[in-house]
């Protein structure tokens, strides 16, 4: 066995509870950094036509979004549309929040694509990077970079 | 009769600093047109949601004017009542300038304002189903017969200002029935679409031209130093109390049938959104109901100076009954799809103040000023009493 | 005469938006700023909303492109004082542009928000295209390839491209298409004569339901949608 993954495989269909970054009661909410449509083949963003449709769900471009399930931004006390801090153990970051009614109550979601340092004129320095703050971990089942177990929390800017 | 007219001396010190105060801001304002004709709307704030702004607020507020104020001058010219023939001259005068205010005003507000001239040529160039340019004939007409009005007024001609009277009590109801018409008849913004809507901007031209002629009679007298029958402007303020209520049941009705039809939405969106203060504080506040409180009042309906503080409440009320009209009923965001249309598409729009709009807006209203302020120096236009224990002074130099 | 109209198959579209940027390359119209979305100022000839309906987890949303709808009883052509917008005998509004007074009366009476007033000067080496083809730039009812600021503008179905094609000879609806139909990699959006029982479209009308938007105001817009 590889060092590091788990030293019995399980051939049925089973559950292993997942292992997260950060823990439950301080960083309630789970990161999902996704690609939307625009990011997916090359993801450069350097075309005013395409910062203009980046997130055709959403109705907007030129930035990105943390899209919260309107129930747990009411917990949050969040108004639609507000400056809000993303953090998790490792940074922070802040952006806009929108409610969104195709979220997992307990998933933060957060397109990747923006937030580039420079690379053109028309990218540079507009919205954020989601990947700035998730951590570097491994899946312990098959050993492959972990993206989505990071845990955060959301508050007012 | 008995009643003589001057023209004012205008030599005084203040004559002078109104003069060039006005002159300055219409230079301004000028630039501020100049910078927007080159540059584009966009300094202007103007949007492809909302796209009317500041500038035709202004320009239908400054239509309601002229008409409320043309027909005042009517109840002495054509109805023969003597006690308001001191002001009539002044009234006609104000609505000629307040109407010509109002086609400069059309003209900053257009995208290619030097196309203007598209809009004169009726049945030749222009589609007449549209009510904007059935408007052009309503407003260049107008400012034809006001002209000639004043024209006839001057002659002192009796029969031919009588018929002049009446064709422009007609023609001035047209016109503003008409700026109604241009926002009554489209069906898509339901906070417009309503067929009282040319009644109620003619309840609203004359109430606040009727205001706004007490505040410039009572004004103009006591800065030419002229003595002013009060009664006068109380019996004015009479007849502002009864048009306050009339007015009142014209909006009435028009919410109320709003409310019950199936787009109920956007005026509910009226009553408790953005800009809600605008439509409860200014529209129904400042214009109904302050100014019925206190003309209704035993006590201070006879006092010249509460008359005059309804008179600016009015003023300012009407003002921004347009406001709250124009704005929220072309914010509201359309429904093309049923649920909740997200992003940019989905949310109201909102109606920025730039410097450049407020400075036009402003400048329309002191080159009025000035012109005012000219007719007043160059025509004859405010009485002199004969009787010998009111000799006005002329003023101080 | 025929009467061009368009169908989009709702249940094809993806919401790529590959329509709203094709047409934005065919017909040269400017592109935006953050500033400019923000303020609602930016140009959209054709333009795809999405409508969210439902509450987590039965949550549904719909990606609808709109062009313009080019209705039969279009509130534009009604109120434009300048005949700068009229109904041609081929059932496209036309939008002509050196006519146009910029007094913004049709983006208020649009039901479908479809007008957009070009308020912003463009630089000229962001917005001429030397790079279209040279018969672009003649004087004509359409063919300003910049437009000036202070006007209204939007979606022609192409009309430029109808034109050339039935100079050619060539089948509209087949092999001349609107840039947007042209571009649609799920090939959602067919055009052609509504009055030709032959057409594409008038095949896809009668095999399953549409419906038109809006249609409590009765414009009769020749734009149909096929839901999922």
């Amino acid at each position: 066995m590889k060092k590091g993954t788990e030293k019995d495989i399980d051939c049925l269909p089973n559950y292993k509870e997942p292992k997260f970054l950060g823990e439950k009661e301080k960083y309630p909410l789970i990161l999902l950094p996704y690609q939307p449509l625009m990011v997916l083949e090359n993801g450069s963003q350097n075309y005013p036509w395409a910062q203009e449709i980046f997130l055709p769900m959403a109705g907007v471009g030129w930035e990105t979004l943390v899209e919260i399930n309107s129930e747990t931004a009411k917990t949050l006390k969040l108004r639609d549309g507000q400056l809000v801090w993303v953090e998790s153990p490792f940074k922070k970051v802040k952006a806009k929040v929108k409610f969104s009614e195709g979220v997992h109550p307990g998933v933060v979601a957060i397109p990747s694509g923006q937030g580039h340092y420079s690379y053109g004129k028309w990218q540079k320095g507009i919205g954020v990077n989601p990947n700035e703050i998730i951590g570097v971990d491994y899946d312990t089942i098959s050993g492959q970079a972990a993206f989505f177990n990071t845990r955060v929390k959301v508050y007012r800017a | 009769m008995g009643l003589a007219y001057s023209k004012i001396d205008g030599k005084s010190r203040e004559f002078y600093l109104l003069l060039i105060l006005f002159s300055i801001f219409t230079l301004v304002g000028f630039i501020c047109f100049m910078v927007s004709y080159i540059s584009g709307h966009h300094v202007l704030g103007s949007s492809s949601i909302i796209p009317w702004g500041m500038p035709i607020t202004i320009t239908i507020y400054l239509i309601g004017l002229s008409a409320g104020s043309l027909i005042l001058s009517a109840l002495t010219y054509v109805f023969g009542k003597e006690e308001y023939r001191p002001i009539a001259r002044l009234a006609v005068y104000l609505a000629i300038i307040l109407i010509f205010g109002a086609m400069i005003g059309i003209a900053l507000d257009l995208g290619r304002p030097e196309k203007s001239w598209r809009l004169f040529m009726f049945f030749v160039l222009n589609n007449m189903r549209s009510m904007f340019a059935l408007n052009g004939i309503l407003y260049g007409g107008y400012f034809l017969i006001g002209v000639i009005y004043l024209g006839a007024i001057f002659a002192e001609k009796v029969k031919f200002i009588k018929m002049m009277g009446k064709i422009a009590i007609g023609w001035a109801a047209l016109v503003h029935m008409g700026t109604g018409a241009i926002f009554g008849f489209i069906a898509t913004r339901p906070i417009f679409f309503s067929p009282i809507k040319p009644f109620e901007f003619l309840s609203a031209a004359m109430v606040s031209g009727l205001a706004l002629l007490i505040i410039a009679v009572v004004a103009t007298f006591k800065f030419t130093k002229r003595n002013l029958n009060q009664e006068l402007i109380f019996s004015l303020s009479r007849l502002l109390r009864i048009l306050i209520i009339v007015l009142t049941v014209m909006v009435l009705i028009d919410k109320l049938t709003h409310l019950y039809s199936p787009h109920r939405d956007p005026t509910i969106w009226l009553f408790t959104g953005p800009y809600s203060w605008i439509f409860w504080g200014l529209q129904v506040g400042f214009a109904y109901i302050l100014p019925m409180i206190i003309l209704f009042h035993p006590q201070y309906g006879k006092n010249l100076k509460w008359v005059m503080v309804a008179s600016f409440l009015v003023v300012i009320g009407i003002f921004g009954e347009r406001f709250s009209l124009v704005i929220p009923g072309t914010a509201y965001p359309m429904p093309f799809y049923p649920g909740k249309i997200e992003g940019i598409w989905g949310t109201a729009g909102s109606f920025p103040i730039t410097p450049v709009e407020s400075f036009m807006s402003l400048g329309m209203f002191t080159l009025m000023g000035l012109l005012f302020l000219v007719g007043l120096k160059n025509l004859e236009l405010l009485p002199v009493d004969q009787s010998g224990q009111q000799t006005p002074e002329p003023a101080k130099t | 005469m025929p009467r061009w109209g368009m169908v989009i198959d709702l249940d094809k579209c993806v919401g790529c938006q590959a329509c709203s940027t094709a047409c934005k390359a065919e017909n040269n119209v400017p592109y935006g700023s953050p500033d400019d979305q923000r303020m609602r100022r930016d140009i959209y000839w054709n333009k795809v909303i999405a409508a969210t309906s439902g509450k987590y987890p039965r949550v549904n949303t719909e990606l609808i492109p709109m062009p313009c709808m080019h209705c039969d009883h279009a509130p534009c052509v009604t109120v434009c004082p300048a005949k700068a917008t009229y109904r041609r005998e081929d059932g496209i509004i036309v939008q002509d542009f050196r006519k146009c007074i910029g007094c913004k009366y049709c983006i208020v009476a649009c039901p479908y928000g479809a007008r957009s007033f070009n308020s912003r000067e463009q630089k000229e080496e962001e917005y001429h295209r030397p790079d279209l083809p040279p018969d672009r730039n003649v004087w004509g009812q359409w063919a300003f390839p910049t437009r000036t600021h202070g006007v209204v503008e939007k979606c022609t179905f192409c009309f430029h491209r109808i034109d050339q094609g039935i100079k050619e000879g060539k089948k509209i609806g087949k092999e001349v298409v609107p840039a947007c139909v042209e571009d649609c990699p799920a090939e959602a959006r067919k055009f052609g004569d509504l009055d030709d029982i032959n057409s594409e479209v008038s095949r896809l009308l009668s095999s399953r339901g549409w419906i038109r938007l809006r249609e409590e105001l009765d414009t009769k817009c020749k734009v149909y949608y096929l839901p999922k």
